[in-house]
């Protein structure tokens, strides 16, 4: 007994730890999700929330400004901003979702939005988009987008904007392949040509992250076939062998089989990126972001509209009405919130022109909010891109294919395009999706 | 011709040979450390052809901003927890296997072993609606969640390491003991317990490697502040915006901890490992 | 079976001596169990349970099957190990963890009983000491770090990634094509080639990911065969330096012999290793391009977490109940030997 009097210490304190833990965890058996359901509390915007997006960086900081904004107008709110990483959205949601334990506001995309909403997660965000229709800050496609396709109450807001089918290039290299910005699909193959006979790679492309190739496919598809039957695709109202689509992929197919590089599938977007911000290809398909992704990751010296700018992809029949390619990022509320006040309420800021106008002054974003001023914008690329935003229904636009899919289509069809890209098979390529993606044979 | 003369030669072709391939051995750590000390552009134009006046350590300092300590002391949080668990309930456990009997002892340490085989995924999938059920989906209670189900996972290999380290002591200071009047709980604490602590510690190492390069219960089952380093690299990974410089210098700290105890108690994760591999 | 075996397994008379001594089952050992046990049964025992059940179940995450209210979700019998084993995507999946299987293991065991015997060959001192630690240390990197550091050796921009830097210098690049087998340099990550059996193509892009796994695992198999070479007596070394015949000898006569139990445990440790390959693919290319290297693990958690819109955890509750299943009827002869060991 007269022995090491700590180690009965230390036993004694092992097992209190252990026992505590079981007992902690037996006693927490009886109080089930019940608890889970308390009601919002009344009154004005306070309380904490858990906010949770995808940017980091440069953009981070901008998305910090912008929820500043919302806390000097409510300072009794507390807000948690979390980030997780782009291409995780979905599978961290899944979990936060289905740990009972949601961010109470998200970000989200809406093929996200869309499963969510029917299994009735959200907010109903209806008198929201009711107000900003009537003042215009909004156009109804864009409430469409945001509805994702649901039938029910519009449970997302619209935050970010962007617009895709943008021909990256330097101003010193187009000037090398003849200077002249094409304005017909012949002209823009006769400048790859020109660019593979020089002896550059006509286009940087990053399949390794799979989402650069949808970059092409959406972009094609909506030239080819146009914004009509591309939104049809999208909801599912006609399938993959649709000859509009099959005509688009066939025309993909030869861009693959004569311009892209044999590093397709293996470099990722930031390698795209830098390849072409480093002169080692043309050319590059990308979205408004690469403004502000080029000179951030790759070359500090690059200056926007003086280095480097883009032109559209043109269209394939110069028939064909203008179709734009957009994308962007909607947000969401938790139906489950203990705070659903101030949930809606920052909604409703990050919908708010006074919001968006924040980010747009720092650059590499597109208010999708029409009352943003042009002024807004930093940079002339910037303002270009915002340009070509729809600001009204007049303007034929698709939004993002995959991204509005979302869930196990949108991950086979991804897969697929690797293998299209490896072997430019086009009957092979719609088989494949009309396999994977039965909604129009089944509705 | 035979003799010491070949005997030399063949001697400088092994150390020659075995020195080439433990260099190339550890070239994949080399490039990562060379990305994460030098400037993006730089590594992007060949790290190999740096020059010394490029060196920095500013990308670790950007990725520890950008969120890294955070990841890290999540780390240390579980890693530690849940050693400290395993280690308390296993060399209690440990003890009766190997020196008390007791009903169905042969059926439950089988069921024990079988965590060394059966995948973590054979859990995986139930365990969200669990911990909610359990009161473990908010805040730092996940910590506790992952902390027992690392627990659970590490019982066999606790079992098997433990129960071979108590049953080497030799039988007679058990039984001086025992004739001293100890009981089991005073021979446990008494005499079992001061002798097992290199096994103990042996086994800690282990198992802090083993959880602190935990990858996929962190990814399903926590919540973003609670994730630690090895999801906040597969994070930085994302395709958006991976900065290739942060990212290095990210896997270059997560490797550190777990490599310094390596460094530092080498003999003793040696031995536990020689242990593990002799009885099987 | 090994000298250093029987150091560690109590004898069998003072094993005798002490069921002499206490032929009564002691009642304390209950406490000294029950702490873990309760872990056990709480987090590993129960949830396994609801996964078997479950995958008799149509489910989704999000408002998940419980085993306390089953009828919330349709009961579909064995519809999803029937759904299951008809996907290609399962069949795919099962292919390239195949592929894990056979080169895995080989490799590790192969490479690792190779380095050994040379360190053991080097005697002792400190340059052996320091080539061992060289081979151990990649042991300590998490997968997930491993498979971005190795995304950085792999990556295709010559002035980046080295091993195209390598190849491009010392003008290694090469695509040969000899008749089903195509190999190419190049794009590591993307396609190595492939192996047409005829009835399935085998993606060689598998290996790719396989390699910084055998390298991250290779320290396991030094450590266990430097465990089963310390009673080896170090004589013959000096013996067989002098003789290349004797070289051979003591190899095959002494060395491999002597090696047995332990080619067992790596062969076996890194055959359940590889079936449960998750980390490293999960980094690095997460299945891609297409699936070409999506393995069994990497698929479930695909189908549990990722696909929000199908109620498709009961497929992966499913796969993860075939996959223990194949494991633990693939190491039962292991677990039967690791059960020989303790309880008496």
């Amino acid at each position: 007994m007269r022995r090491s009097r700590a180690w009965r210490w230390v036993t004694w304190l092992g097992l209190g730890a252990v026992m505590t833990l079981v007992v902690a965890a037996l006693a927490a058996c009886g109080g089930d999700d019940d608890e889970s359901e308390a009601p919002a509390t009344p009154g004005e915007a306070s309380g904490s929330l858990r906010v949770v997006s995808n940017w980091t960086g440069a953009e981070g900081d901008a998305f910090a400004a912008v929820l500043d904004g919302f806390q000097e107008a409510n300072p009794g709110v507390e807000i948690e901003s979390e980030e997780i990483p782009f291409d995780q959205t979905q599978a961290q949601l899944a979990q936060q979702f289905a740990a009972g334990d949601p961010p109470d506001v998200s970000v989200a995309l809406p093929g996200i939005v869309r499963q969510l909403a029917e299994q009735d997660q959200l907010m109903d965000l209806d008198d929201l988009w009711d107000e900003w229709i009537d003042d215009g800050s909004y156009t109804q496609a864009l409430r469409d987008v945001a509805q994702a396709g649901v039938e029910g109450p519009t449970s997302s807001i619209y935050f970010k904007g962007n617009v895709n089918a943008l021909i990256w290039y330097r101003t010193d290299e187009l000037e090398a392949l003849g200077g002249e910005v094409p304005e017909t699909w012949d002209e823009f193959i006769d400048l790859l040509d020109r660019a593979a006979e020089e002896g550059i790679r006509p286009v940087a492309v990053g399949g390794a992250d799979e989402w650069p190739l949808t970059q092409w496919t959406d972009s094609i598809i909506l030239r080819v076939a146009g914004a009509d039957a591309f939104n049809q695709l999208a909801r599912g109202e006609i399938g993959w062998d649709d000859p509009r689509i099959v005509d688009s992929f066939e025309v993909f197919a030869d861009l693959i089989s004569n311009y892209f590089p044999p590093d397709a599938l293996s470099a990722s977007f930031v390698d795209e990126t830098c390849s072409w911000a480093d002169g080692k290809a043309a050319f590059t398909n990308q979205g408004a972001f690469v403004n502000l992704v080029a000179p951030a990751e790759c070359d500090k010296s690059l200056q926007p509209g003086r280095d480097f700018t883009f032109f559209e992809m043109p269209k394939y029949d110069e028939s064909a009405p203008d179709a734009r390619f957009v994308s962007g990022d909607l947000f969401i509320g938790a139906k489950e919130s203990e705070n659903a006040e101030a949930a809606k309420a920052l909604l409703a800021y990050l919908g708010s022109a006074e919001a968006q106008e924040i980010w747009a002054k720092r650059g590499g974003y597109i208010a999708p909010n029409a009352k943003v001023p042009p002024g807004a914008y930093p940079d002339v690329n910037d303002r270009k891109a915002a340009e070509l935003w729809p600001k009204s229904d007049e303007v034929e636009a698709g939004y993002d294919l995959d991204d509005w899919i979302g869930g196990r289509v949108q991950s086979e069809y991804r897969g697929a395009l690797q293998q299209f890209v490896r072997e430019p098979d086009v009957d092979a390529f719609i088989a494949k999706m009309t396999e994977v993606d039965t909604r129009s044979s089944e509705g | 011709m035979r003799g010491p003369g070949r005997s030399r030669a063949s001697m400088l072709a092994l150390y020659g040979g075995l020195t080439a391939l433990s260099l190339l051995w550890l070239v994949p750590v080399a490039s990562a450390f060379m990305i994460s000390v030098l400037p993006q552009e730089q590594s992007r134009d060949g790290w190999w052809s740096f020059d010394l006046s490029d060196l920095t350590f500013g990308n670790y300092e950007r990725a520890w901003n950008e969120g890294l300590s955070d990841y890290v002391l999540n780390s240390f949080v579980i890693t530690t927890l849940a050693v400290l668990l395993t280690v308390a309930t296993g060399v209690l456990a440990a003890y009766a296997f190997a020196r008390l009997r007791f009903r169905l002892k042969r059926s439950t340490y089988f069921l024990l072993i079988t965590t060394m085989i059966v995948p973590v995924q054979i859990i995986l999938i139930p365990m969200l609606p669990w911990f909610k059920t359990l009161g473990f989906e908010e805040g730092g209670l996940q910590y506790v969640g992952i902390v027992l189900v690392h627990t659970a996972f590490g019982a066999g290999w606790a079992i098997f390491m433990l129960s071979s380290f108590i049953s080497e002591i030799p039988d007679e200071i058990i039984d001086a003991a025992r004739v001293d009047g100890a009981g089991d709980w005073g021979i446990f604490r008494r005499v079992v317990l001061p002798l097992t602590v290199p096994g103990i510690v042996s086994f800690a190492i282990i198992d802090f490697v083993f959880v602190w390069n935990d990858l996929l219960l962190a990814l399903t089952l926590l919540g973003r502040d609670y994730q630690p380093i090895t999801v906040g690299l597969a994070n930085l990974q994302s395709p958006n915006l991976a900065q290739q410089d942060i990212v290095a210098a990210g896997s270059i700290i997560a490797i550190l901890p777990p490599l310094l105890l390596f460094a530092l108690l080498n003999r003793l994760y040696v031995r536990g490992l020689f242990a593990g591999g002799l009885k099987g | 079976m090994t000298s250093a075996e029987d150091a560690v397994a109590p004898e069998p008379a003072a094993r005798g001596r002490q069921r002499l001594r206490r032929p009564g089952r002691s009642r304390a050992a209950y406490a000294f169990v029950l702490p873990l046990l309760a872990i056990f049964a709480a987090f590993y025992a129960w949830p396994a349970l609801n996964t078997v059940l479950s995958s008799g179940f149509e489910w989704g995450l999000i408002n998940p099957w419980r085993l306390t209210e089953p009828g919330s979700w349709e009961f579909v019998g064995l519809g999803n190990y029937s759904e299951t084993l008809g996907s290609e995507s399962f069949w795919n999946a099962v292919v390239n963890t195949t592929i894990w299987l056979v080169f895995f293991p080989l490799l590790v065991t192969g490479v690792s009983l190779i380095v050994s015997i040379l360190i053991w060959f080097a005697g002792r001192g400190l340059a052996p000491l320091l080539f061992r630690t060289a081979f151990i240390l990649p042991m300590t990197i998490s997968l997930a770090a491993v498979g971005v550091i190795w995304g950085f050796i792999y990556n295709p921009d010559p002035d980046f990634g080295l091993l195209n830097a390598v190849v491009g210098a010392l003008d290694l690049d090469f695509e040969i094509d000899w008749g089903p087998l195509h190999l190419q340099t190049g794009q590591w990550l993307s396609d190595l080639g492939s192996l047409d059996l005829g009835f399935t193509e085998l993606r060689l892009t598998n290996l790719s990911l396989i390699a910084p796994a055998v390298w991250a695992f290779i320290g396991f198999g030094v450590i266990t065969f430097t465990a089963g070479l310390t009673s080896v007596d170090q004589d013959l070394i000096d013996a067989a330096r002098v003789d290349g015949a004797r070289l051979r000898h003591v190899i095959r006569y002494v060395l491999i012999p002597q090696l047995r139990g332990s080619l067992v445990i790596v062969a076996v440790v890194s055959v359940i290793f590889a079936l449960r390959t998750f980390d490293i693919v999960y980094v690095l290319t997460d299945g891609g391009p297409g699936s070409d290297t999506e393995v069994l693990a990497l698929l479930l958690f695909k189908q549990a977490f990722v696909f929000l819109d199908e109620p498709d955890a009961g497929l992966a509750t499913t796969v993860a109940v075939l996959l223990s299943l194949v494991l633990v009827a693939g190491a039962y002869p292991y677990l039967r030997r690791l059960l020989e060991g303790t309880p008496r």
